[in-house]
């Protein structure tokens, strides 16, 4: 009896797994037609100019508003991305606004009454403890995706909720949940991707590519929709109007030498060998003076060449250190140019 | 000691023994999993022990380097890339799931398409695999990977790894080396170098890919959960050809397309992709069909297109000469993409060669390290590799060509008899025209009622563009008259080609290929009974070839007696007919 009884069974669950899974699979190729491929700056070594996005908005699961968030990165330092959605049109986006505290961009194409699919976030939700969970990571890592191919999927488990400071323009956050993941879904391009659960709901945004300084370390993280959820209201605006202005950035900071000193950002070494390229000039800061701008990438110091971030800073420090001003030959626009810099 | 004492001692030991084994034992609780998981569980457990079975572990002869594979017949045939069997030379060692070392000899290469073909010798029948379907995979599927990875198992038992189908259809671009995978399998389980050449099974055990690439960038060159598979669809069309021992090439439309933009419909904002051709080389069958530049490919083999790539992904997968059908749109107005003042036309095409000969033959030779004897292995000294092997310029192992060749041959001869000898008579049921022929070792003499023609077997063919309208058919019949002989060793070069399409979507035919005092013939054979269909000669690149299909006598005809068994000769040459003529022998 118990042997007829489990080969019934067995057979249901036979038939009914196939229906299972084409149901995920359905869900999730809806969730995936909601994350779009963004092309900004970039190019250079280490600096992919490609990432990933998501259409989201506070009302509805479609919607007309062209809202795509995704996480700041210097791939949005010119202002301007190209967006190409899942069916493949191409559209250019503004950058809208950032959110330095949880590091995310919010991006604007204009779609006349075309109301597209997008990830509804409905509000603070809390979920159940979603460790252990299988998600999907949906992203155009390392850009395999062009115009209307489908965007890649990768399945993954959910290791741990911590709490964890991100790393922002050589400063870090404030402490914020994040889901640590155990497949390598940070790769590059992924960034800004979709987290979902096996019924294509959102659970998080796939962060940036992170590795620990002290051991070398990678980290695969996500970033949870309620602080999706939470970002996207402050850009947004309770009224529904976009702000025009960048939200003040935080204070707990840890700045490095060279912004302390010069007022000069790099881009954050990603890997060994991220190039010199300036992120963010400090207003009224010696570089200011100086003529060093946004974008310039730092190509020698006093006639030595230098070709990554940890090497710039190195040489800038302490060669200023020794002879104050000194020559810095830099490429802008592709055009080298020479700037003076140092403590007069 | 009391015994008293000695009593309460020995049961106080006994107790705490007792206690001990009673608390190890209630920790120990075993996890109730639901049903369905344990059946899954079982379900994948099971199929994972049947394609270990013909997942194989591939050694160069030194053992330096080495590689995954899977074999796909009994009789020892398997499959790996080509990145893997290039550094090996023409012998290698292979290791079986069950731990047993074996001999294997590479069979035929495909340098563009990362795939090489090779035979295990001494010990069939082999386990195969169970081949699946690769264009019935999708995306979230669940993906077996097996093979030996960093080289671990030194019992070649085949390591599992597991995940899922990222993508289809992907296209990875030759990365500074002649490998291009067009329309690839992406998987989220892990490839890692050692993998390569070995199989990825779907979750009931079917061979959908061959492993070969992966997206490596700051991690170094570990699994970052992005590799990619050589499909399986694809392998089996280019299969017949590595059978043929040949350095086989991929194929080329003979033009480049780009992905152009534009306004779907006016007032629009969203902007459609559409593949436009850009430009394209004149001595094409793409040209000599009527493509142009500026014409929008909208069918390709009756596949939907719309970007560049995905004309690739469509010729990445066909061998050259093999004839697709295509559907385009050419603007009358060159003014915008309005819809009104274009047309559509439609054409078959057969495909270019991608690379040229000694292209090919360059870019395996900087892949293949300067070749030494193989180191003869350890375990057995003994030479039987050799009657396997055939060392030949072109050719992976010209054994196996030659093996080909004398099945078909041998299959065509049993079954029919001679088509041309001594003096026969045609008749053209288009024009009621008739022509006198004859053929013999010196040549072949051709008389219709409008002119004379002669073919002179001792001069080049390529000097010889008789008849005028359909030059080198002369030579065709000629070329046919001396294999249906046995004389075919009189020829310059006669070798198999592998399978093409005589008509597209209609089942793929076993084609020889002859050249001869510069001429090129192709001749095709059904694949089960090698039956003659037809052939296709060529005294130049630049013109159509000239198609002869043999069809079976019409008896309708009332004005001829025929014998039974007549048959009949279809000529076309490019998009013009020719002809359809009625053989029979010259009546006394």
């Amino acid at each position: 009896m118990n042997n007829l009884n489990f080969k019934l069974f067995f057979a249901l669950m036979v038939i009914m797994t196939p229906h299972a899974l084409a149901q995920t699979s359905d869900s999730l190729i809806e969730a995936g037609e909601c994350v779009v491929k963004l092309y900004g700056e970039g190019g250079v070594q280490g600096i992919e100019g490609y990432q990933s996005g998501l259409l989201v908005s506070l009302s509805d699961r479609m919607s007309a508003e062209g809202l795509i968030l995704t996480v700041d990165s210097p791939t949005l330092g010119g202002g301007e991305l190209v967006v190409v959605l899942a069916n493949g049109d191409r559209y250019m986006a503004k950058v809208q606004s950032t959110d330095p505290r949880s590091d995310l961009a919010l991006l604007r194409i204009e779609l006349d009454s075309n109301a597209l699919p997008c990830f509804y976030l409905e509000g603070s939700q809390e979920f159940a403890s979603l460790t252990g969970t299988t998600a999907y990571a949906l992203s155009n890592c390392f850009n395999i995706a062009s115009g209307d191919e489908p965007i890649t999927r990768q399945r993954t488990t959910i290791a741990s909720e911590k709490e964890m400071r991100l790393v922002k323009l050589n400063r870090f956050t404030r402490p914020q949940q994040v889901l640590l993941l155990d497949a390598v879904t940070s790769n590059p391009g992924a960034t800004g991707g979709a987290l979902v659960d096996r019924d294509g709901k959102l659970i998080g945004m796939i962060g940036k590519e992170s590795r620990s300084g002290l051991g070398g370390s990678w980290l695969n993280y996500a970033l949870p929709t309620k602080r999706l959820y939470e970002s996207l209201q402050l850009m947004v605006g309770t009224d529904g109007s976009l702000p025009q202005t960048v939200v003040e950035l935080s204070s707990a900071r840890r700045p490095g030498a060279l912004y302390e000193q010069f007022g000069i950002v790099l881009v954050p070494q990603i890997s060994s060998r991220t190039p010199p390229l300036v992120e963010h000039i400090s207003t009224n800061s010696l570089a200011d003076s100086a003529g060093l701008l946004a974008d310039d990438l730092l190509i020698s110091i006093q006639g030595i060449p230098v070709g990554t971030t940890a090497l710039a800073e190195q040489t800038l420090l302490s060669l200023t250190k020794s002879k104050g001003v000194v020559p810095l030959v830099l490429l802008r626009n592709d055009e080298l140019v020479v700037i003076q810099l140092g403590d007069k | 000691m009391t015994p008293k004492f000695q009593n309460s001692l020995f049961k106080l030991i006994t107790l705490v023994g007792l206690g001990i084994a009673l608390s190890l034992s209630s920790s120990v609780k075993a996890i109730d999993l639901p049903e369905e998981v344990e059946a899954a569980e079982q379900h994948r457990i099971e199929a994972v022990s049947r394609l270990t079975q013909s997942t194989i572990a591939i050694f160069e002869s030194t053992s330096q380097s080495g590689g995954s594979g899977v074999l796909i017949d009994p009789s020892g045939y398997a499959l790996t890339n080509f990145h893997v069997t290039a550094p090996c030379g023409p012998l290698m060692t292979v290791g079986t799931s069950d731990g047993e070392v074996h001999q294997a000899v590479i069979v035929g290469i495909d340098p563009s398409g990362d795939i090489a073909l090779i035979k295990l010798l001494g010990a069939e029948p082999y386990i195969a695999a169970e081949i699946g379907d690769s264009d019935l995979v999708e995306v979230g599927d669940e993906a077996i990977v097996a093979g030996n990875p960093f080289l671990l198992a030194d019992d070649f038992s085949p390591t599992i790894t597991f995940g899922i189908i990222s993508g289809t259809h992907r296209y990875q671009p030759p990365s500074g080396t002649l490998l291009e995978y067009t329309d690839c399998l992406q998987t989220d389980a892990s490839i890692n170098p050692g993998n390569s050449g070995g199989p990825l099974f779907d979750i009931e055990g079917r061979l959908i890919g061959i492993n070969g690439r992966g997206s490596f960038e700051k991690r170094g060159r570990v699994n970052v959960g992005v590799g990619y598979a050589v499909s399986i669809n694809q392998v089996l069309r280019f299969l017949p050809h590595l059978k043929s021992g040949r350095i086989v090439d991929h194929a080329s439309l003979g033009a480049t397309v780009r992905t152009a933009r534009g306004f779907d419909q006016e007032g629009s904002q969203a902007i459609s992709s559409r593949a436009v051709i850009d430009a394209l080389l004149t001595g094409t069958d793409a040209y000599r069909r009527g493509l142009r530049p500026g014409d929008e490919l909208l069918l390709f083999n009756d596949q939907e297109v719309h970007t560049a790539n995905q004309i690739l992904n469509v010729v990445g997968v066909c061998p050259p000469g093999w004839r697709i059908p295509i559907l385009y749109r050419r603007q009358s107005s060159r003014q915008g993409v309005s819809s009104s003042g274009s047309e559509l036309r439609e054409v078959i095409v057969q495909l270019e060669p991608l690379h040229n000969p000694s292209g090919l033959r360059e870019g395996v030779a900087s892949m293949t390290p300067e070749q030494k004897l193989p180191a003869i292995p350890k375990a057995k000294q003994d030479n039987e590799w050799k009657a396997f092997y055939e060392e030949e310029e072109g050719y992976a192992n010209r054994f196996f060509n030659r093996q080909e060749v004398s099945r078909l041959l041998t299959q065509y001869r049993q079954t029919q008899p001679i088509l041309f000898d001594g003096s026969q008579l045609l008749l053209d049921t288009e024009t009621d025209q008739k022509v006198k022929f004859a053929i013999s070792g010196s040549g072949v003499k051709w008389e219709s009622t409008v002119a004379r023609f002669r073919l002179d077997s001792a001069r080049p063919f390529d000097e010889q563009p008789v008849p005028t309208k359909t030059p080198g058919l002369l030579a065709g019949l000629w070329i046919t008259h001396q294999i249906d002989k046995k004389q075919e060793s009189k020829l310059d070069e006669l070798f198999y080609l592998g399978q093409l399409n005589w008509i597209p979507n209609e089942e793929p035919q076993d084609v020889i290929r002859v050249q001869h005092r510069g001429a090129q013939v192709d001749y095709y054979f059904t694949s089960k009974q090698s039956e003659l269909t037809g052939f296709e000669i060529k005294l130049d690149d630049i013109a159509d070839a000239v198609r002869v299909e043999f069809l079976s006598g019409d008896n309708s005809s009332a004005s001829v007696s025929t014998m039974p068994g007549a048959r009949r000769l279809q000529i076309r040459m490019g998009d013009e007919s020719h002809g359809n003529y009625l053989l029979q022998k010259e009546m006394p």
